[in-house]
């Protein structure tokens, strides 16, 4: 069965191409959006996922990838497992720390555009009931959910197994999982559980992460990409009141910075970490900070709920691997010309006052 | 006035080296010349520096009593000296003072004698000075006359200027000693995984300067020999120094601490605390790196390792710090290490080490915010390249030519760290040993430096940590013109500006009594 299955996964020779775009041209009703939500098995019916995938993303990308150099080897021996293949929708995505917050609407939205995903948690029953939410809307075969503590390698290297299980290969491997243990208070008085507790899920499980993630990826023909998710206090800028945080966060780019140089010096070509920032969104792990005028105010005039981040991040993230590109990229949600923009209209014209929360 | 006032802070310090003095001396004597108008401030510069090599000892009411006496005697002396009545007259009477002292013996009266003799030859050492920066501004002031060629006006401004030069070099001076002495004594200094390494050799330049000092690493054995040795090197410095007093209340204690376990840490603090009642400076030294190759060839072990003691150690040393110092009245200082990576350019092969060292200077950062307002200053202090195993681990033989050029012993960088973080004033300051001049100097001499470390096969040249130590000890002793003159570029400036100020002034009058008409 797993043999099959994996040649279905890669649709890439170009007679299914072809195949596939005239398919969708065929069926102009897909490309509604009703249709986006369609339940679809992709692993088991090839051309309900080719339609998928076309009805998302138009036929045009479809024919984009006719001029692609496709070089595919049967699945069926072990001796292709290095050779390079184009990356094709639809993508298989891992995204840890998934059931809430930010990696859920990335692995909502993910879902939306055709994708696979894998989510995981600290938590057995978060992740039990994110995968049941998730598979009420998008069907039982694209989405799938396991336990995963990111700061222990057993359970990281458990994951990985259960990724090569269930999807075999990943294309899109998320490190979102990231805590600020839910304080903002100056250092003197943190909880040293508090103190450790950020620092090694947001440094330590990061590493371990991204080194599984490079390992598993390094072996797959189809290669990867590896997203880490900055956070406030990545530029370098002080961040009083989670100095803890903001020290893991800026290590987070740090971290990426030296692999990229890492995977140069190694002449990896099909393996690529990126940056992924997401600036600010209203999630626990920022509201429960809001205590301050001055946090306010800037929540109110910055921030952005999960979902419109995620509708941002997603086609952006999705575009890295559909055109092949292997360059590392920094992918901002927030960039410096919209956050002062954002503030000139409130002081200008009173925008966003009192948006999330309220201000006195 | 004001200078006699600062004499009377500084002498004390002085009592115990004199050959220091002299070997200054002879410096200021020609930079009095050199530096004009300003002899007065540059004074005061070459003091300071020798301050901080040593200070004067104050522990334990005793001491302190014998303090008051020596300060006691000296104002006396000084102030008769200054009238110039009877310097004769003050010693006798100054003699028959201390022998009024209840516990009177042979000895120590002798002893006294022999004290009282330091004084006296500090005193006119202090004189002497005094007279020659005056006769340096003297000489700069007859220039002035010459140069205005007997115009009146001119004269006075020249007058004028001096007196302002004189006005705002003693205050300068002043301000500088008094804070000096308002800060002296010796440090209660805590240094985290010091038992080898760059730790160990800070904790003995703490030491050999009359600190208190608690050395604080993961194996109680290795604690246990460090501190042996340690007190063996204090031995050995007590012989060869020439500031022999000040080393006297010098301690070394330690504990066994593994700076990412909250317990031990607290632990850590609460002993130094038990110890020497305050901590003045902390030093989160503790880093480690396993090796030098790629993220993926790190075990899980490495990596948490790696994370726990550079990163979740920090904060908790740093967080424990910060309670204990805002409880102080004195407040205190701490630094953290900074290590590759800190600057944000990236660290293939030690990206786990970068990263952590990275976070840190971030942390650095958003503390500076935090603890504005408090009393506790954060610093970082970057040793540059160390010839560590830390370094050694993973070098390559390409890497280790490099090493040549850069690299430095533990001991020569703090030596040149430690006297700066002691004086730290404030927050938010890089005491660093590479700095530009330096990296400047290994790059213009890499030619020389080829075999410096390593020969061509990557052997070490250099000597174990031991021998190493007997030859240091015996330089040690000998003067550093450069450690000084990086200490005090502040002041410097400050002095050259003001200088440059007058200057101009009187530059600017005279051009302007040139066109009468204007």
């Amino acid at each position: 069965m797993a043999i099959p299955c994996a040649s279905l996964h890669f649709p890439s020779s170009s007679s299914l191409l072809l195949k596939a775009s005239s398919f969708s041209s065929q069926f102009p009703p897909l490309l509604s959006p009703s249709h986006l939500f369609l339940t679809v098995c992709s692993r088991q019916t090839p051309t309900k996922s080719t339609n998928a995938r076309n009805s998302n993303y138009t036929n045009n990308t479809g024919i984009a990838y006719l001029n692609y150099p496709v070089v595919v080897k049967a699945q069926t021996s072990s001796s292709s497992a290095l050779s390079r293949e184009p990356m094709l929708p639809p993508f298989n995505v891992l995204i840890t720390g998934s059931t809430k917050g930010i990696g859920y609407a990335l692995a909502k939205e993910f879902l939306k555009a055709g994708d696979n995903v894998i989510i995981c948690s600290r938590s057995a029953e978060r992740v039990e009931s994110a995968v049941q939410r998730l598979r009420e809307e998008f069907g039982e075969q694209r989405v799938w959910g396991t336990k995963c503590d990111v700061r222990e390698g057993k359970d990281v290297k458990d994951l990985v197994a259960f990724a090569q299980e269930s999807l075999k290969y990943i294309d899109i491997w998320i490190n979102n999982a990231g805590s600020n243990a839910y304080s903002y208070k100056p250092l003197a008085e943190a909880s040293d559980e508090d103190l450790i507790e950020v620092v090694t899920t947001n440094t330590l499980g990061l590493m371990i992460c991204c080194r599984e993630a490079i390992k598993m990826t390094l072996n797959q023909p189809r290669g990867g990409h590896i997203f880490n998710i900055d956070g406030a206090g990545s530029d370098g800028r002080p961040t009083p009141r989670f100095a803890a945080y903001g020290a893991t966060k800026r290590s987070v780019v740090h971290l990426t910075k030296s692999l990229q140089a890492e995977l140069r010096m190694q002449d990896v070509q099909n393996v690529v970490v990126h940056n992924l920032s997401p600036g600010m969104v209203t999630t626990d792990l920022l509201m429960s900070g809001a205590t301050t005028k001055q946090a306010k105010f800037f929540i109110n005039v910055l921030a952005e709920p999960a979902e419109v981040v995620a509708e941002y991040l997603v086609p952006n993230i999705r575009s890295i691997p559909a055109n092949g590109s292997a360059k590392p990229t920094y992918i901002r949600f927030l960039t410096g010309v919209k956050a002062y923009s954002q503030i000139f209209s409130r002081f200008a014209f009173g925008a966003r006052r009192n948006r999330y929360l309220l201000e006195d | 006035m004001a200078v006699m006032i600062t004499k009377l802070h500084i002498s004390p310090q002085n009592l115990d080296k004199l050959s220091f003095e002299e070997h200054k001396r002879s410096r200021s004597l020609g930079r009095g010349f050199l530096s004009s108008g300003f002899g007065v401030h540059k004074k005061r510069y070459a003091l300071c520096v020798q301050q901080c090599r040593s200070f004067k000892t104050k522990d334990g009411g005793g001491v302190e009593e014998k303090q008051k006496e020596k300060y006691e005697i000296l104002k006396e002396n000084q102030s008769k000296s200054k009238k110039g009545s009877g310097f004769w007259t003050s010693l006798k009477k100054t003699v028959s003072w201390v022998g009024t002292l209840p516990s009177q013996s042979n000895e120590e009266h002798r002893e006294a004698v022999a004290r009282l003799e330091e004084v006296f030859s500090s005193a006119a050492l202090q004189i002497g000075r005094y007279i020659v920066t005056m006769m340096s501004t003297g000489v700069v002031l007859a220039v002035g006359f010459q140069l205005s060629g007997g115009d009146s006006q001119m004269n006075t401004l020249i007058w004028y200027s001096w007196l302002g030069g004189i006005i705002i070099g003693t205050m300068i001076g002043a301000n500088m000693v008094l804070d000096e002495h308002c800060r002296a004594g010796p440090r209660n200094v805590v240094i985290t995984g010091s038992t080898r390494g760059l730790g160990k050799a800070l904790a003995r330049e703490f030491l050999l300067s009359g600190d208190h000092v608690v050395v604080a690493s993961r194996s109680p054995e290795s604690v246990d020999t460090t501190i042996r040795e340690l007190e063996e090197n204090l031995k050995e410095g007590m012989i060869t120094a020439s500031n022999r007093t000040s080393l006297a209340h010098a301690k070394v204690v330690g504990i066994a601490c593994d700076v990412c376990e909250p317990s031990d840490v607290q632990k850590l603090a609460n002993f130094a605390l038990k110890e020497f009642g305050s901590i003045d400076i902390w030093i989160n030294n503790a880093g480690t790196n396993k090796g030098f190759r790629p993220l993926l060839q790190f075990t899980d072990e490495d990596i948490k390792q790696i994370v726990s003691t550079n990163l979740v150690g920090s904060i908790l040393c740093t967080q424990e710090a910060m309670r204990m110092m805002m409880n102080q009245p004195k407040g205190g200082h701490i630094f953290n290490m900074d290590g590759a990576g800190s600057g944000g350019s990236s660290t293939p092969l030690t990206a786990v080490y970068g990263s952590t060292k990275c976070g840190l200077r971030q942390l650095q950062a958003s503390l500076l915010k935090e603890c504005k307002r408090s009393k506790v200053g954060i610093h970082t202090a970057s040793p540059g390249m160390v010839l560590t195993d830390l370094l050694l681990s993973g070098s390559t033989l390409k890497n280790k030519q490099m090493f040549n050029i850069i690299c430095e012993l533990p001991e020569t960088v703090a030596r040149t760290l430690v006297p700066r973080m002691r004086v730290v004033k404030g927050t938010g300051k890089a005491i660093s040993y590479l700095t530009p001049p330096r990296i400047l100097l290994a790059l213009v001499t890499a030619w020389l430096r080829r075999g410096r470390w390593f020969d061509d096969q990557g052997r070490a040249l250099y000597a174990a940590e031991a021998d190493r130590l007997r030859n240091w000890a015996e330089n040690r002793a000998q003067f550093s013109f450069t450690d000084a003159m990086e200490m005090y570029t502040e002041n410097t400036w400050v002095s050259v500006f003001s200088l440059s100020v007058v200057c101009a002034f009187i530059i600017l009058s005279s051009t302007s009594s040139t066109f009468p008409g204007t």
